[in-house]
């Protein structure tokens, strides 16, 4: 009998005994973690800098999985040295953890089950160019609540995970090397239009950044600007969208010229988006 | 040695790399990435033993042309079919690898007499039409057309692929017998700016170099008037052209040179001659070396060439250089100019002839055989578009 309520009121101890709790296995499991992660943090940027291009995204991709890994490991490692793990004791601690998640860290974990989310769907991954919201950026870091993207502007915003529940996220690349790049360009409508196509395909086909394997295309449509041409085209590596689409337009400009056709100007206060371009 | 064979140019594959040596150069990159010096190390013989093999000696033990297999081949494949008034196909198109500095296609025509059509002036390519170029295209002719190097009929330039779009149509339309050669690299980028592959539909090229036709090579070149030749490794002694019954070399160099190389003859014969070196006259050969070489009439020492690094801070620019100029299959500095984005940044042209990784003839810039593959390496590396064999 005395056994039997000395296991009852053992059970029933939410934490062990503090002598049998190990602190110095708990701060190396920690320390091992923290360092595995920041390991994997420095050296698979570091190696995806300096390595093949075509093995870039497959390593910066790395980072958030490793480090999702390390943290489950030395959660499941710690949790049954700080706590006597029964089916009570697990529902108390599942309670107190909900109340305190739903009133005070609603928002956090929301980022960080959205994190986790992400990895799995992976609507986005270190190196991808996306667009959330209005902002359009490379990713440069997934973290535990928020990920972190660099604009071409050089600015860097962190976005919670959070994100990914309620708005729409564009992937440009979607773990591809490659995107597509548009360059666009309002003519007045009294031109040859053929022959303007004709001249923008080649300005495609004859960028040095040009990717071979990816279709090259001029679509036009009439807009209360002018002649709306567009003219995308992949580059073989996104890094160069930029300088890509910086090229098409210089040498489209001149091509346009050549072709007898007249840009317009440029309107900066007319919204384009809001007139059906 | 026997003639290679002309294989469809989808068929092309590159000889691999033994294994071990693979590891040993991915190593080898690493260890230079974080800044560690090469050590050449030959226990063989002492540090400053060697020194370049003399021109005339090179040329008695690997002597030019560094086609002369291509050479044989084209006469075994082609003669019958030129020769052949009403042969099929009537347009052949042999795709040629890069660096190909003798002319091969160009030397079997006028080996045989056939006419040649010449590329225009690389200034008509933007301003002309290329009607009046491709005139003999039409012109109804007995003998056979041969149109040497297709690179050269074409300027990646905003009007730079007016001649060569002409040329393929007029070859569609045309009955004449045609063949036509075409860099590996130019082909990859006609068959995607010009659709080039819709005319000249089943492309061919030559067999790749293994190491048991480099070795048949390497040893019918060494045969001379003078002594014979042995080919030792500098690392360890071993004679390189030694091979078992099969004709198979006995150790793996020729194996990687054939791997480095990527099966192109010209590539591998001046690897091959880069890494031939004698022995100094006051260099003392260590007890090893000296009963290693005892039965040798004349030793030659096969040592591994260097790769020379792109220029430290420009390498974006240099790489952009280096396609440009191996789709063009060798440009002007004018032409460069022309086919390079305009980013107003320092030309790296000197840079790239000061690594050695570039050679200039008569202001026309080429790709120096010997740096052909590090740099094919490296612009997979970054992503860019690859010739096709």
């Amino acid at each position: 009998m005395a056994t039997a309520g000395e296991g009852a009121k053992k059970a029933s101890k939410l934490l062990n005994d503090l002598q049998d709790i190990s602190f110095t296995k708990i701060g190396l499991i920690l320390a091992g973690t923290w360092l595995v992660v920041l390991i994997a943090r420095t050296l698979l940027p570091y190696l995806a800098e300096r390595g093949p291009s075509r093995m870039r995204l497959f390593l910066l991709g790395g980072v958030p999985i490793i480090r999702l890994l390390m943290l489950v490991l030395a959660i499941l490692w710690v949790i049954p040295i700080i706590f006597n793990i029964t089916l009570q004791n697990f529902l108390v601690i599942s309670g107190a953890l909900g109340v305190a998640i739903g009133f005070a860290f609603k928002d956090y974990a929301s980022s960080v089950i959205a994190g986790v989310v992400a990895i799995f769907e992976r609507p986005y991954r270190p190196g991808d160019w996306v667009r959330i919201g209005d902002d359009y950026g490379e990713v440069r870091a997934v973290g535990m609540r928020a990920l972190e993207i660099c604009t071409p502007a050089d600015d860097i915003v962190h976005i919670p995970h959070g994100k990914l529940w309620e708005s729409n996220i564009a992937n440009s690349n979607d773990g591809a090397r490659t995107l597509m790049c548009v360059a666009s360009f309002y003519l007045r409508p009294d031109h040859d239009a053929a022959r303007v196509r004709c001249a923008l395909r080649d300005v495609a086909m004859t960028s040095a950044y040009l990717e071979y394997a990816r279709p090259v295309l001029v679509m036009l449509a009439e807009t209360p600007l002018g002649t709306h041409y567009q003219l995308k085209a992949y580059p073989f590596d996104m890094r160069d969208q930029f300088h890509f689409i910086s090229d098409l337009t210089t040498r489209g400009k001149l091509a346009i010229a050549e072709a007898g056709a007249i840009e317009t100007q440029a309107i900066g206060s007319v919204d384009a988006a809001k007139i059906g371009t | 040695m026997d003639p290679i064979e002309l294989i469809p140019l989808a068929d092309y594959a590159p000889p691999a790399m033994p294994t071990e040596q693979a590891f040993r150069a991915l190593l080898k990159r690493v260890q230079r990435r974080f800044g560690a010096k090469d050590d050449h190390d030959h226990p063989l013989l002492p540090s400053g033993a060697l020194v370049r093999t003399p021109v005339p000696v090179l040329d008695d033990i690997a002597d030019p042309p560094d086609c002369g297999p291509i050479l044989r081949t084209l006469h075994c494949n082609l003669d019958n079919w030129a020769a052949g008034a009403m042969a099929s196909p009537r347009v052949q198109l042999i795709v040629v690898p890069a660096c190909d500095r003798s002319g091969s296609i160009e030397s079997w025509a006028r080996s045989q007499n056939h006419m040649l059509l010449p590329a225009p002036e690389r200034d008509d390519l933007i301003h002309s039409d290329g009607m009046a170029a491709t005139e003999s295209v039409d012109s109804i002719g007995e003998g056979l057309l041969v149109i040497p190097q297709l690179e050269r009929w074409f300027l990646r330039q905003r009007n730079g692929l007016t001649m060569v779009r002409t040329l393929l149509a007029r070859l569609a339309a045309s009955q004449r017998r045609c063949l036509i050669g075409c860099d590996a690299w130019a082909w990859a980028y006609l068959a995607k700016a010009a659709d080039a592959s819709l005319v000249l539909p089943r492309p061919r090229t030559f067999a790749p170099f293994d190491a048991a036709r480099l070795r048949a090579w390497f040893a019918e070149l060494a045969v001379d008037d003078g002594p014979a030749t042995t080919f030792r490794l500098a690392r360890n002694g071993e004679d390189v052209l030694a091979c078992d019954d099969e004709g198979e070399p006995c150790n793996n160099w020729l194996r990687l040179l054939a791997a480095r190389s990527g099966g192109i003859p010209w590539v591998a014969w001046h690897l091959w001659r880069a890494s031939l070196q004698v022995r100094t006259d006051d260099a003392a050969l260590s007890d090893k070396a000296a009963s290693t070489v005892t039965d040798d009439q004349r030793t030659v020492w096969v040592v591994d060439t260097d790769e020379f690094p792109l220029p430290s801070g420009h390498e974006e620019r240099a790489l952009l250089t280096l396609h440009a100029i191996l789709t063009h299959g060798g440009l002007s500095a004018s032409e460069l100019d022309a086919v390079l984005p305009a980013t107003g940044e320092a030309s790296v042209l000197q840079a790239l002839v000061d690594s050695r990784q570039l050679c200039c003839d008569r202001g026309n810039f080429s790709v120096r055989p010997t740096a052909y593959p590090a740099i094919r390496r490296a612009l997979e590396a970054a992503g860019f578009p690859l010739g096709v064999s």
